[in-house]
């Protein structure tokens, strides 16, 4: 909204030429979602301890000095409100791309936060959303994403890279096929909806890698937007995609104002509301830019915690009749084996800030 | 102008006979009232409703499906639809004053019908709604509908209380009045029975009980041996021509075998006419627990021995038995499965019946006052009430005045599955629920025996953890027998050794070799979590029993194998056990010297509690103790916090709690 006061003036007044470019803008975003999530942190996270939405255990116990049960939940709320909010003042809202990521923040947020709400009420957490309802709710949302790019008619992308199927370290399109495509988008929504929702497990353990998806995914979106740049790099050109930056650049802010407080010990958990928002958006926005590999390999621990989860219950409860890991998703693993929360945490960031790397360094090896 | 209502209910036989019941007794009240019973196709309604000579019309219904799947979902939801759809309109053309339903699907659509048309016709459609239940446990159906019902008609008073009190009556279980009444000499001699017998009757519905059927043929010859003892058994026949069970000829084959085919004490019959006259003969009835049974022999107010089939929807018979046991008026024998049978057919232990059977027959008085106690718990004519409470729904008389209830139990055993059924054993143990008593024990074993015999391993695996929690130290050969079985799936293997190391304290001293044998199994399984869980059986065992010297050699040679392996827990375990067998200092010493620099620090806390283990018993003297202790690597990873304002949290609750006390 800033944005669309501040677009009358850019070529009236020198000084604010600057709210032009999507760089100082995503950073002016970021900023801000940081600076709102400072200051409306405390008080949400009140909010939601006085009203009861904590978490629990399956019993009623008695408190427990080194457990984190009574931890305030559906922290997911600061990350939605202050990233959303500052998408709304920094980014052009009309824009078909920031259009729909909105749509898959509020649509996320919105069955993470029941889910959420319904666990708490009953104080048990298989009785919120069944499995079967929240994959109908990503499916739908992947149908619905499928829908938008690849109709010619309603799509942003230009036809012959709507379709195309791009990887690292190969220059341009490797295949076009529509079908391909269309089931591709819906399983990396449900993929990524799910993989971060199993990374949330311990404090801080998505917040990061969730940055470091969306710094990978904003520097890619700058590019391909960029028609020089993409030029350059060899990237095919998806024009006004250049906004998913600022967008990125807003929901790290907010992540990182969300960290302040869920860092170890927790002071309040991201809960579904929080952990499908975040999936959903980022696959949302891999797809976008169609750079979906790229983002399955900055976001490798989500990877391997969906695979350990997957191998665990299905390879080995159902199939095999026994354990694989020792525990899964596999931060668990490694916390019975006896390492510290916080050291499990900290490793996984450093992987993931690694895998960032990767898939930053993709640009230029091709 | 009479007043017009519409019967529903049905799918078996118990769900029927009830309304009919109803009908018989409102035929004689209000003559002039017209009368229509919604069933469905091919169920038991349409045999018995016309012959009863109640028109009768047919809607579409399904049960609830079982699964998850979305395909039978949406079958259930379509056929449903269309039922309901029929119904409305049946219900708009006959436009009845009020619905009675006795459960079951197929009265679903009817019952959702008229609330549906209730809600949607602004007050055009006053159609009341009144529900029977026949159980303890309210039924799936009836669950749902309560809430479209006016008024919940209730066969035990225990239902009541999960129930909205102002909208639930006690009214019992209808049955018509077609029992004969006869004199209990007079019926002996019509019978032929001698005047001084002790009579047991046992029968199992119209179609008999293979459970009472076997349990009685083969308790026969220890019961006959009381030359008092006369036995009546109403084996049942084939229902239709459809074959099925053959009672009479499965006793007779029994009998056969045990030379009392032609016993004249034992009088078996395939199917009973005239039950008044067999119930005023007999001092004893066994029965199975389905509501109509029980209702009628309480009504006759007879002792009885109820067998209840367990594993049905709702474990409503066993609910239903334990309600009468618990009132006093009935003693309870649960079935158990054929152990580790393959076919898992279901039997009742014939020790325990027949003991069962003679302390009642040896006890006079408690006979006497099981059937005082029957005949009270049951009060009121059950028609009467439901055609009182009719009346007054449609406005033709007050309300009337309830009927006194027996006294009310809490029964927490009813509707466990196994999941539900561990955590509760849980509590059990860790005292948040009450102890077992004897009864409840022998309920929870029958259901473990049930798990037992799954094919599910992941059930088997479930029993094993749930005996070896409850401490059930008579279920060791059954969880044996999985520990030993190489074949065992891996959680399975991995439950029984965790079960066999929580019951081989109070295990008897014969199973000593089997157990050992077992361990030296289970300490090379493939699977790591047996692996380290039948180690942990080790030091238990030792306390226990000890092991011979040859016994002890074998076990560490593969243990000491164990300290290289690549699961933590196992190396963990095998270091513990080890200290707990091995004397040698020289020996273990070098072994453990191996694990000072474990990776694992979970290993390396296992070993500097072997170290205190060793010189605790002398094998190592205290200084080398010390010694050993400083060489381990003491850095690890493992890191405990705590909320410090937790902490104070508690301690001031507790300060606080206990000075206002």
């Amino acid at each position: 909204m800033i944005y669309t006061l501040l677009s009358s003036l850019f070529e009236n007044a020198r000084g604010f030429a600057v709210f032009k470019y999507l760089t100082s803008r995503a950073l002016i975003a970021f900023v801000t979602a940081f600076m709102i999530s400072l200051a409306i942190g405390r008080p949400i996270i009140n909010m939601l301890y006085r009203k009861g939405l904590r978490s629990f255990e399956r019993s009623y116990g008695e408190v427990n000095s080194q457990k984190k049960t009574g931890t305030p939940m559906m922290g997911g709320l600061i990350i939605f409100i202050t990233g959303i909010g500052s998408v709304l003042m920094w980014c052009d809202l009309t824009n078909p791309f920031v259009l729909v990521l909105i749509a898959a923040a509020v649509w996320f947020a919105l069955f993470g936060a029941i889910d959420d709400f319904l666990k708490i009420k009953y104080r048990d957490p298989d009785s919120g959303l069944s499995r079967s309802f929240k994959f109908a709710v990503q499916i739908g949302f992947g149908l619905f994403l499928a829908f938008f790019v690849l109709n010619p008619d309603i799509s942003p992308l230009p036809p012959e890279i709507a379709n195309s199927f791009q990887i690292p370290f190969f220059k341009g399109i490797l295949f076009n096929s529509t079908p391909f495509t269309a089931a591709f988008i819906v399983f990396i929504i449900v993929y990524s909806a799910n993989a971060v929702n199993f990374a949330d497990g311990m404090d801080g353990l998505t917040t990061v890698p969730s940055i470091c998806v969306f710094i990978v995914l904003g520097t890619f979106a700058y590019i391909i937007g960029n028609i020089v740049h993409s030029q350059h790099l060899l990237y095919e050109y998806i024009p006004r995609c250049g906004e998913i930056t600022v967008f990125c650049g807003a929901i790290i802010g907010a992540a990182i104002g969300f960290l302040w407080f869920n860092t170890h010990p927790a002071e309040v958990f991201m809960g579904d509301t929080g952990s499908l928002f975040l999936g959903g958006v980022m696959g949302t926005a891999a797809v976008l830019i169609r750079q979906e590999v790229v983002f399955i390999i900055a976001g490798a621990i989500f990877v391997i915690e969906i695979t350990s989860t997957f191998v665990q219950e299905v390879v080995g409860f159902k199939f095999l009749k026994r354990r694989i890991l020792y525990r899964a998703p596999i931060h668990h693993h490694f916390q019975h084996k006896g390492l510290a929360e916080a050291k499990v945490v900290t490793r996984f960031w450093i992987i993931s800030i690694m895998m960032a790397a990767l898939a930053i360094m993709t640009i230029k090896f091709r | 102008m009479g007043k017009r209502f519409i019967f529903t209910g049905g799918g078996s036989g118990g769900h029927v006979s009830p309304a009919l019941a109803v009908i018989t007794e409102l035929k004689r009240e209000m003559p002039d009232s017209e009368i229509l019973y919604v069933g469905m196709a091919g169920k038991a309604e349409c045999a018995m409703v016309p012959k009863a000579g109640v028109p009768l019309r047919l809607v579409k219904s399904a049960p609830m499906p079982a699964g998850k799947s979305p395909v039978q979902l949406a079958k259930f939801a379509v056929t449903l639809t269309l039922g309901i759809l029929k119904a409305i309109g049946i219900l708009l053309s006959f436009r009845p004053d009020l619905v009675f339903a006795t459960g079951g699907y197929v009265s679903a659509p009817t019952v959702f019908g008229a609330w549906i048309l209730r809600k949607i016709s602004f007050g055009l459609f006053k159609t009341k709604i009144l529900l029977h239940e026949s159980n303890v446990d309210l039924g799936k159906m009836n669950k749902m509908a309560a809430h479209a019902a006016d008024f919940i008609a209730v066969s035990f008073p225990e239902t009541i209380k999960s129930l909205k009190a102002e909208k639930s009556f006690y009214s019992g279980y209808p049955v018509r009045s077609t029992i004969s009444r006869h004199d209990k000499s007079e019926a002996r001699k019509t019978l032929g029975i001698p005047e001084k017998s002790f009579v047991i009757f046992a029968f199992g519905g119209s179609q008999g009980s293979r459970t009472i059927n076997r349990v009685l043929a083969e308790a026969a010859p220890e019961l006959l041996k009381d030359p008092d003892i006369f036995i009546i058994n109403g084996a049942g026949k084939p229902f239709g021509s459809s074959g099925g069970y053959d009672g009479c000829k499965d006793v007779r084959e029994i009998l056969k075998k045990e030379g009392l085919a032609d016993n004249d004490r034992y009088l078996l019959k395939d199917f009973i006419d005239d039950m008044g006259l067999y119930y005023a003969a007999s001092d004893l009835l066994v029965i199975r627990a389905g509501a109509g049974s029980i209702m009628e022999v309480c009504r006759q107010g007879k002792p009885s021995v109820i067998i209840p089939i367990t594993n049905l929807a709702n474990d409503h018979q066993v609910g239903n038995a334990r309600f009468i046991g618990k009132l006093g008026a009935a003693r309870v024998v649960y079935e158990e499965p054929e152990a580790l049978s393959p076919t898992g057919i279901a039997f009742a232990d014939k020790n325990e019946f027949i003991r069962t059977v003679s302390e009642l027959k040896g006890d006079a008085d408690a006979l006497k006052e099981m059937s005082e106690k029957a005949k009270n718990i049951f009060p009121g004519n059950p028609a009467e009430i439901i055609i009182s409470n009719i009346k007054y729904m449609i406005g033709e008389a007050p309300k009337p005045e309830p009927v006194g209830c027996t006294l009310l139990f809490n029964d927490r055993l009813i509707g466990l599955n196994s999941v539900t059924l561990e955590s509760f054993m849980r509590k059990v143990s860790n005292g948040t629920e009450r102890p077992l008593d004897p009864d409840e024990e022998r309920l929870i074993k029958s259901k473990i025996r049930l798990l037992f015999v799954s094919k599910n391993p992941i059930f088997n695996a479930r029993a094993c953890r749930i005996a070896g929690i409850a401490g059930f130290c008579d279920l060791l050969p059954s969880v044996l027998g999985f520990a030993k079985n190489p074949e065992s799936k891996p959680f399975t293997s991995r439950d029984a050794f965790q079960a066999l190391s929580m019951l081989m304290t109070g295990c008897e001293e014969r199973f000593r070799d089997e157990i050992v044998e077992a361990v030296l199994l289970g300490i090379r399984n493939g699977y790591y979590e047996t692996r380290f869980n039948a180690e942990r059986c080790i030091p238990v065992f030792e306390k226990r029993f000890g092991f011979s010297g040859e016994e002890k050699r074998r076990l560490l040679e593969i243990l000491y194998k164990n300290f290289r392996d690549r699961a933590f827990e196992v190396r963990t375990e095998a270091v513990s056990a080890a200290s707990f067998i091995d004397s040698d200092s020289s020996v273990i010493m070098k072994m453990l010297q191996r694990c000072y620099y474990d990776p694992c620090w979970k290993v390396r806390i296992s070993v500097m509690k072997a170290l205190r283990h060793l010189s605790e018993n002398g094998t190592i003297t205290p200084e080398t103790a010390l010694t050993e202790l400083d060489k381990i690597l003491i850095t690890s990873t493992g890191y405990t916090t705590e909320y410090e304002l937790k902490q104070v949290y508690k301690t001031v609750k507790t300060a606080i709690s206990t000075e206002s006390r």
